[in-house]
């Protein structure tokens, strides 16, 4: 068989870690997602396996690619696509607000956060 | 001919010469969603005062000066991730019911000042987390062809309706192969243009440097046609280029002399349905006929487009799906604590695959995780965009299966996102590339299901690209075929 691509090992070591539920309980503090204990268990085991599957990309010999052209996500713009910076009506603060859960004096309406007065 | 088999190409020159009117089009269309759609589950959403008099209105112009638009009375369906002004807009998600858009995104505001009746919105997995059209908090979609099969996803929806005669037109969005793949799995035509080629401007954002809106249609000619009115640069959004060159194919036979195209061993490399490697053989054999050479490409990093996509997919997610905190818009679970508000209206508000891929892009971002995963990726995509550019310098397009397999029975790999994710291998790659691609119906297998056959081509190469498509179809006729999986 024709080898298709280099299997080199990167210049930095990368490995794909393992989920448990504790990290899981902690992903999902940092993504502000409440999930029961069932969810934490099936997600936790859902994460493992597909990182587990992803893993073959630590293997990819990517040294020739620069920091720029990782950068460079979309295909070439033409020159000149961005517009002047003109000022123009944006969303009125009627349509801003019309939607919230909660609104007052023009503004949206939240509990107190934590430490930060009233 | 029933009105449904018409083309929209054909519906829009009746209208415009007085043949048809838009409002009896519009009325045969609604009463058509209202027999059939109870069994499909297609649409969200049917709003048939608005369509009735948005028809009306075109039948006036029509009579009073004779103008009208190339979609004129054309009637169209849109992926509920679209905004249209004082709708809801749900995303397939409970975290957004009760909200409804402030604005009308421009694609669909294109497509209705061309004359497009708009009907309705369709059914979405999840924020289109999905290749199956099961994740949607309304239920999932059936597939027109056998009820008990998935449409694809996640412009499942879409592609079903479009099948199922529901309406000739639809939008769709595809950021890993989200029009591609359902329309391959229900028989249609489903465009993925070039990034940049249309403006996202009121598309609910998934991962932002891959998703784009295109159109799902009957023909390539029809799908051609919504494309134009839909491109073009837009002063709300600064991804979406000025570049010229976008025209239909031609009404006359389209020979493909000269025409080289590229295939590719790596691509699936857990390999295709048997009946599918089938289609794609005799697809090339009809592609030979109408004189295009059939030339090997290699392009090694394909094979990680499904890790590569996901985890750049998942991490642009995680981030833009944090907008979602019941402050804004939206539901919300009241709590005393901001924090806990927003913790448990995320929690209620989200299923399960929106769940996993916040987590999975959490994860992909997180301190001293980022440089290995997400950070990684950036440099395979690169590595594929290299390859597919080089590879795309001496073929006109790159033609794959869409799919490596037809439809899958519904719940079958819905608690399996390994085996879902899979279903992506041939569409990723023009995803992470940010290439326009196409697929058209191919054929049927032995049990009735229909195949799609992928052309890819390379930037801002939409004109060739359905050149390709248009005279493979002439030939084939594959998309005249119905669905029987409703009657």
């Amino acid at each position: 068989v024709k080898r298709r691509f280099s299997t080199r090992a990167p210049s930095v070591p990368t490995t794909i870690p393992d989920v448990d539920a504790r990290d899981l309980r902690h992903l999902a503090h940092l993504a502000r997602l409440e999930l029961d204990p069932d969810e934490v268990e099936r997600l936790a085991k859902d994460l493992a396996t597909v990182l587990a599957r992803f893993a073959a990309i630590a293997q990819i010999d990517v040294s020739s690619v620069t920091d720029g052209e990782a950068l460079r996500s979309t295909p070439a713009l033409p020159e000149g696509v961005l517009r002047e910076d003109t000022p123009r009506p944006g969303l009125s603060r009627e349509d801003a607000l019309r939607d919230a859960p909660d609104s007052q004096d023009g503004r949206f309406r939240t509990p107190r956060v934590p430490g930060g007065g009233s | 001919v029933s009105l449904f088999d018409l083309t929209a190409a054909e519906i829009s020159l009746a209208i415009r010469g007085g043949r048809l009117s838009a409002v009896a089009v519009t009325e045969g269309f609604l009463a058509r969603i209202e027999e059939i759609d109870g069994r499909l589950g297609a649409l969200i959403r049917v709003t048939p005062e608005e369509a009735l008099r948005d028809a009306a209105r075109i039948d006036a112009g029509i009579a009073n000066d004779g103008n009208a638009g190339p979609l004129a009375g054309v009637p169209l369906l849109v992926k509920d991730n679209l905004c249209v002004r004082d709708h809801p807009v749900t995303c397939g998600s409970r975290i957004l019911l009760g909200h409804t858009a402030a604005y009308t995104a421009t694609a669909v505001a294109r497509a209705q000042a061309a004359g497009a009746i708009l009907l309705g919105a369709t059914n979405l997995d999840e924020f289109a987390f999905g290749s199956s059209g099961e994740t949607s908090a309304f239920g999932p979609t059936r597939n027109p062809w056998d009820l008990s099969r998935v449409p694809g996803g996640s412009s499942g929806g879409s592609a079903a309706a479009v099948a199922a005669r529901l309406a000739p037109l639809a939008l769709g969005t595809d950021t890993g192969g989200s029009t591609r793949q359902p329309a391959a799995l229900c028989g249609v035509v489903g465009v993925r243009p070039t990034y940049g080629r249309v403006s996202r401007h009121g598309l609910v954002a998934f991962a932002s440097s891959m998703d784009q809106i295109g159109p799902i249609a009957r023909t390539v000619r029809d799908a051609a046609a919504l494309l134009r009115c839909i491109a073009g640069p837009d002063a709300l959004d600064a991804t979406c280029a000025a570049v010229p060159d976008l025209d239909s194919p031609g009404d006359g036979p389209i020979r493909l002399d000269g025409v080289r195209l590229g295939i590719c061993e790596d691509l699936a490399p857990e390999g295709l349905d048997a009946e599918v490697r089938e289609h794609f053989d005799g697809s090339l054999k009809t592609l030979r006929a109408l004189g295009a050479e059939i030339v090997d490409i290699g392009l090694p990093t394909a094979r990680h487009a499904v890790p590569t996509y996901y985890l750049l997919a998942m991490s642009e997610a995680s981030s833009n799906l944090a907008r979602f905190d019941g402050v804004r818009y939206g539901r919300r679970v009241p709590s005393d604590d901001l924090i806990e508000l927003v913790t448990r209206t995320r929690g209620e508000g989200f299923g399960a695959e929106a769940k996993r891929r916040i987590l999975l892009g959490t994860f992909a971002l997180s301190a001293g995780r980022r440089e290995d995963l997400h950070g990684r990726a950036t440099r395979v995509r690169a590595l594929l965009r290299r390859e597919m550019k080089t590879a795309l310098a001496s073929v006109d397009a790159i033609v794959t299966p869409t799919s490596p397999e037809p439809a899958f029975p519904i719940g079958e790999r819905i608690d399996d996102p390994v085996r879902m994710y899979a279903c992506d291998v041939l569409t990723t790659p023009a995803s992470l590339a940010g290439l326009p691609a196409v697929s058209v119906p191919c054929g049927l297998t032995g049990a009735g299901l229909p195949v799609g056959l992928q052309i890819t081509c390379d930037h801002w190469r939409e004109t060739r690209m359905l050149e390709i498509g248009a005279a493979f179809e002439d030939v084939t006729g594959f998309h005249r075929d119905t669905p029987w999986g409703l009657s």
